[in-house]
């Protein structure tokens, strides 16, 4: 049911063969370079310092994303939202790791541990979320939706979304 | 039979000169009603006597009481920059609606416009737009001295952020200042003659700006060579040839076949065929360049054949 034909997943976040494993030093961590500025860290961290850069930085420079796909989509977010274009950017995911994953009757976005295809409760509101294979350019977030919203008893299925307690 | 797509029939309300050489004209419907609107940068393809030519409208294009052109009279040209300096208030005038390949990236964070001579038009079409929404811009507009259109209507709009370049050697100076500072999410647009187009597009790229945030309108100053004659094979079968100086387009018209088309001038892409055999000889403004590389479409009305001939499908 996962048709990859037409995805919004880039296709350096997708699945590919196994192993490729990642460096040590660097798990987890998120590297940006641009144009010769190097910025490596967890990837909101590495978001945060490359909106800033980009701020004073001028048409003409080129940003390479390294580190896992999840990282990587949120902080290629940073970028896009910043005024980067596709063709000023290359991404090189060393393996899936986390992702973002956006509730879409919570509205909420958890970091999860999953790929396409996967159901997992939202850390949040806990409905069973299945990753669809959608990722929001500007949220950086993969959509989830409730998988089993068409088979729940009424009444579940009538609950209302209402916001989460504060 | 070929029906006319989205006519519509205006008059001439308004006739003025912009400058020595330029002619203004404001065209409104006959009943006075609004007319649709249309997206900065956009053209007019209009009916100029036996011709049809495309002309820059200079409005913002947000709910039009008239559209408004800017022509520059070609003495040696086709007829139709003529025909459009001999028009009077009332004639009637038959255009197309607008259409345009040259529109504002909505998300841009400046918007840097660059005009040459005549190709001012759609510029100020892109600068009202950017004044009306509050979008930062900065206008270089290079003419020559004595020949330049619509220069007050570009300071009102935008004051110091225009700057008017009558020496070529300033222009380009500035161009390579300007180039180098525009901050991330800035887009550029140019139009003018193509030699300015070309350098301001290969300066750019070669300063790193990448495809994504150039664009540029040209016009029909580039004059296209009569071309070699080639035959095309059609998909049932017949060959028709195509003499130097006749276009693929009037050659199938010739043999009484139809093809849906607009501009004439390789701009507006309604003639596009398929290709299915020989290689295309591209020479329009329409297909990009993955397309044109691709070599399985063309432009009846500029392109040819890259060889002796050329299979098409017309289904």
């Amino acid at each position: 049911m996962t048709d990859l034909a037409h995805t919004s997943v880039p296709g350096w976040a997708l699945p590919g063969p196994a192993g490729a494993a990642e460096p040590a030093e660097t798990a987890g961590d998120v590297v940006a370079e641009l144009s010769g500025v190097r910025l490596a860290g967890p990837a909101d961290d590495v978001a945060t310092r490359l909106v800033n850069a980009l701020a004073h930085a001028h048409v003409g420079v080129r940003l390479t994303l390294t580190g896992p796909a999840g990282g990587c989509l949120t902080v290629r977010a940073a970028a896009l939202r910043a005024g980067l274009e596709d063709d000023e950017l290359t991404v090189t995911a060393t393996g899936p790791g986390v992702i973002d994953l956006y509730c879409s009757h919570c509205r909420e976005t958890s970091r999860v541990e999953a790929g396409i295809a996967d159901v997992v409760p939202c850390p949040v509101c806990d409905r069973s979320l299945l990753v669809y294979h959608h990722v929001s350019r500007r949220r950086g977030a993969y959509l989830g939706f409730q998988v089993d919203a068409e088979t729940l008893p009424p009444a579940a299925a009538q609950a209302p979304c209402q916001e989460v307690a504060p | 039979m070929t029906t006319t797509p989205s006519a519509l029939e205006l008059r001439v309300a308004a006739v003025a000169d912009a400058a020595p050489g330029i002619r203004s004209v404001t065209l409104e419907r006959p009943d006075g009603r609004r007319l649709p609107a249309y997206p900065p940068g956009s053209h007019l393809v209009l009916r100029c006597g036996e011709r049809t030519n495309a002309y820059s409208l200079t409005g913002d294009g947000v709910d039009p009481d008239a559209y408004r052109i800017s022509v520059l009279r070609i003495e040696d040209g086709q007829g139709g920059s003529r025909w459009v300096h001999d028009l009077r208030v009332g004639d009637p005038v038959e255009a197309r609606l607008p259409r345009t390949a040259f529109a504002p990236v909505s998300r841009a964070a400046k918007h840097l416009l660059i005009a040459g001579g005549i190709g001012v038009t759609p510029i100020l079409s892109h600068l009202r737009a950017a004044v009306r929404w509050g979008r930062p811009v900065q206008v270089l507009y290079g003419f020559r001295d004595g020949y330049a259109a619509h220069v007050d209507d570009l300071r009102e709009l935008a004051g110091a952020d225009v700057e008017l370049l009558p020496e070529l050697d300033d222009f380009t100076a500035r161009l390579e200042e300007v180039l180098v500072v525009q901050p991330v999410g800035t887009h550029l647009y140019v139009c003018g003659p193509p030699a300015m187009i070309e350098h301001t597009l290969s300066r750019a790229s070669e300063l790193g700006w990448p495809e994504s945030r150039l664009h540029f309108e040209k016009f029909g100053a580039d004059v296209l060579d009569p071309g070699d004659p080639f035959t095309v094979v059609l998909d049932d079968g017949e060959q028709v040839e195509v003499p130097s100086g006749t276009s693929l387009l009037e050659a199938l018209e010739k043999t009484g076949r139809s093809v849906p088309h607009l501009c004439r001038q390789g701009v507006c892409g309604e003639c596009q065929l398929s290709v299915t055999g020989g290689r295309p000889l591209h020479r329009d403004h329409y297909l990009t360049d993955a397309e044109k590389a691709a070599g399985d479409a063309l432009m009846a009305c500029v392109s040819r054949a890259d060889g002796p001939t050329l299979e098409v499908s017309l289904s």
